[in-house]
């Protein structure tokens, strides 16, 4: 089967219609070979039969009447018919009555006879019993045997015949298919030949030639729309090809330019914004060290008082009188017990030293007392500018310490200053916590909102202006520290403002202190906000942190180096 | 051989009835003869005048003395000729028969024969006989004893006269056929 399908559709159409002729040739000798054998049976039966009626007609007075010799002779006239080559009759005893046999042939009767007309076809014979018989009674039987040698002469005559017709007509039917088969074979040839061609030479310009309208001719249309179409596509393709080689050097060199472009905005906007920082920074450490100055100014003016102070007694002390006792014990020398003894000076000396040296200690306890003060105001100044050398650096460490100790550092900072403008500072802390955090920046934001309350408290021009500073642990692991004050307070559109970069409502603010606290109390994990009942009604701020910082942001800057973001939009930490 | 088939034929026919060695070979003969007429008859054609209708019977009779002895009634028993039933009659002389078809003359009649078979011209009867030279001498078939066998002779030439059809194929039995006619 596989090699019949690999061989050329010419030889397998001839195979196909001669398969087919053959098969249908052979059907139909078969079949009228067989028809006419059965006919011929049929005829030759139904000759013997006529016959047998003939002869058992002409024998039944004989029978009946019993001559023999006239039965015998009526059965001999069978030997004009070919193939009859014995007859016989019985009696209707079944005995013998007369026979006749051709000459050499077979002379085996029936042993046994049937009842009725019949006949049967064995031994190469047609066995032919009819009775024999007049209207009112049966007389015997007549039997007549007839050769079949004619049917097997016909048999073997219509082999031959069939095989020669078979022969004959196949050779005709391989003549005409094979002139008949390039009808389909020819134009699937030359379909193939273009297909190979197109393959070949991938031209899709050639066209085949159609033959007709019929599946082929309608194939090769097919083929020819599918290499129109093909060309078609491969001229749009070419197109669309040099096209967007095209358009992709355009977008290339319009992409490098623009990448260009974009790489020089950043780079200015990189240098822009690190001289915006370095301004931003450099803008901090001045009023910090403002602030600074002014709060060593303050504490200057104590340590100067307290100077004056001790120096205005040592100006004032009673050492003189020391002098002018040493000298009256030096002038009574020589009697000094007499004179102690006696002298009323003298007697009055002991309790005028006693009174001295009463007196030199409560100096000396006052000096040492101003002294004191003297020594922590400069312990004080060297806080001050300690804390303002620690806000210059950038530590990041992380360390545990008391958040009221950090408050405290804070106020210490402005404390003469609150003094010396009258504002009271009321402390509520409600809870005491440790806190694992960068001191400095905590610091740094508390200084800046302290200086803030204060800044409002001035601008509101009260004399009794309060601030008020709250510690309270909140929810889990959290605190929340509250500065509140009763100065100008802020405009409820200021206040998300406040917080961005570069916006102040301070004639010289340059605003970036709350940027800053904002931008740090994120970075630890926390948060800084504003509330304000509005213009005059104070405001509260409200730093809360985590009572440890959180992983990520340990080691990370407030400011990323290169890139330059919107103040409320740093969720992406850059690290 | 056709005698022993004839004489069983006979023989099945009279089975219940004993035959006595005392009867002699004529009645024997005879009654062969009998059952022979019988036959032919199946072969010979009667014109339509013969028969009256579709179910007149078929008359067998015997003129004379009866040969048989009694024993006719038996052997055709139960038969038909030309699909009608048999009816036996017995004339005692030519003058009593009356409408028959067949008519076996007997041997008592020998020497009326002439007289007989001239009374009985034109009339569709077929006679039978069992003395010598009979259809020679003008009856249609004549019985002859042949050594032991019963055979016939047909004068063709009476059965045309008594208007009777031959059938062609009865014809080859009969040891002679006569063409002779009446004087």
């Amino acid at each position: 089967m596989i090699r019949l399908r690999n061989i050329s559709i010419r030889h397998k159409l001839v195979l196909i219609i001669m398969a087919g002729g053959t098969v249908a040739l052979c059907i139909a000798c078969v079949a009228f070979v067989l028809e006419d054998l059965r006919s011929f049976r049929k005829t030759t039966v139904e000759e013997m039969e006529t016959l047998a009626g003939i002869v058992a007609f002409n024998c039944a007075p004989a029978v009946s009447i019993g001559t023999a010799g006239e039965a015998v002779n009526i059965l001999k006239t069978l030997e004009l018919k070919t193939p009859i080559d014995l007859a016989c009759v019985y009696d209707r005893e079944g005995r013998i009555f007369g026979k006749w046999g051709r000459e050499g042939a077979y002379a085996d009767l029936p042993k046994s006879l049937p009842r009725e007309d019949s006949y049967e076809f064995s031994g190469g014979f047609l066995h032919m019993f009819h009775e024999i018989r007049t209207e009112d009674e049966k007389w015997g039987v007549l039997y007549i045997r007839s050769e079949l040698t004619q049917l097997e002469t016909r048999w073997r005559h219509y082999v031959i015949i069939t095989f020669l017709i078979l022969g004959g007509s196949l050779l005709v039917t391989w003549r005409i298919s094979a002139r008949l088969q390039r009808i389909i074979s020819e134009p699937i040839f030359s379909l193939l030949e273009s297909t190979k061609t197109v393959a070949r030479n991938q031209d899709y310009s050639i066209r085949v030639q159609a033959h007709g309208e019929d599946e082929l001719g309608l194939l090769v249309q097919g083929f020819n729309n599918m290499l129109a179409q093909v060309q078609a596509r491969d001229m749009a393709l070419q197109q669309a090809h040099e096209n967007l080689e095209k358009t992709v050097e355009e977008r290339t060199r319009e992409l490098k330019l623009e990448i260009e472009e974009r790489e020089m905005a950043e780079r200015k906007l990189t240098a822009l914004h690190r001289e915006l920082l370095e301004a931003s920074r450099q803008a901090g450490m001045a009023e910090v060290a403002t602030g600074v100055l002014h709060n060593v100014g303050n504490v200057l003016n104590s340590v100067n008082v307290s100077t004056i102070l001790i120096g205005e007694r040592l100006r004032r002390s009673k050492f003189a009188n020391l002098r002018k006792i040493a000298a009256l014990i030096q002038e009574h020398a020589g009697d000094l017990n007499r004179f102690v003894a006696e002298d009323e000076k003298g007697q009055r000396l002991a309790q005028y030293v006693k009174d001295l040296a009463a007196h030199l200690d409560g100096e000396q306890a006052e000096s040492l007392k101003e002294l004191n003060l003297l020594t922590t105001n400069i312990e004080h100044i060297k806080e001050i500018v300690a804390t303002q050398q620690s806000y210059a650096s950038v530590s990041g460490v992380v360390e545990s310490l008391p958040l009221v100790d950090l408050i405290e550092d804070a106020l210490r900072m402005y404390v003469s200053g609150f003094q010396a403008k009258e504002i009271i500072v009321v402390r509520e802390y409600l809870d005491e916590p440790i806190i694992a955090a960068d001191k400095h920046r905590i610091l740094q934001i508390v200084a800046n909102l302290i200086a803030n309350a204060q800044d409002s408290l001035l601008e509101a021009g009260r004399r009794d202006g309060k601030i008020t500073l709250r510690i309270a642990i909140v929810g889990e692991g959290r605190v929340r520290l509250e500065v509140s004050d009763d100065g100008v307070g802020i405009h409820p559109d200021n206040l998300t403002r406040i917080f961005s970069h570069g916006f102040t409502t301070k004639r010289d603010g340059h605003g970036f202190g709350l940027h800053y606290g904002a931008l740090a109390a994120r970075e630890m994990g926390g948060s800084l906000t504003a509330e304000s009942k509005g213009e005059n009604c104070g405001a509260t701020f409200v730093l809360e942190l985590p009572l440890s910082p959180p992983e990520t942001s340990r080691a990370s800057s407030v400011f990323p180096e290169t890139r330059s973001e919107p103040a409320g939009s740093l969720d992406r930490r850059s690290g | 051989m056709l005698a022993i088939a004839l004489s069983a034929w006979v023989g099945l026919t009279l089975g219940q009835r004993p035959v006595q060695g005392a009867e002699s070979a004529g009645l024997q003969a005879h009654q062969v003869m009998a059952a022979q007429a019988y036959k032919v008859a199946m072969f010979i054609d009667w014109p339509g005048t013969a028969f009256a209708g579709a179910g007149d019977p078929f008359v067998f009779a015997v003129l004379g003395q009866d040969p048989f002895g009694g024993t006719l009634e038996t052997i055709l028993e139960n038969r038909t000729i030309k699909n009608r039933p048999v009816v036996i009659k017995r004339f005692a002389r030519i003058e009593d028969v009356a409408k028959c078809h067949i008519l076996f003359i007997s041997d008592s009649e020998e020497k009326k024969v002439p007289e007989i078979l001239k009374t009985l011209r034109g009339r569709p009867i077929l006679t039978v006989g069992g003395m010598p030279d009979f259809a020679r001498r003008g009856g249609v078939v004549g019985f002859v004893l042949v050594g032991r066998n019963v055979k016939f002779e047909l004068n063709r030439a009476a059965s045309i006269a008594a208007r009777l059809e031959v059938e062609a194929r009865l014809q080859g039995n009969a040891i002679r056929i006569l063409d002779e006619p009446l004087e």
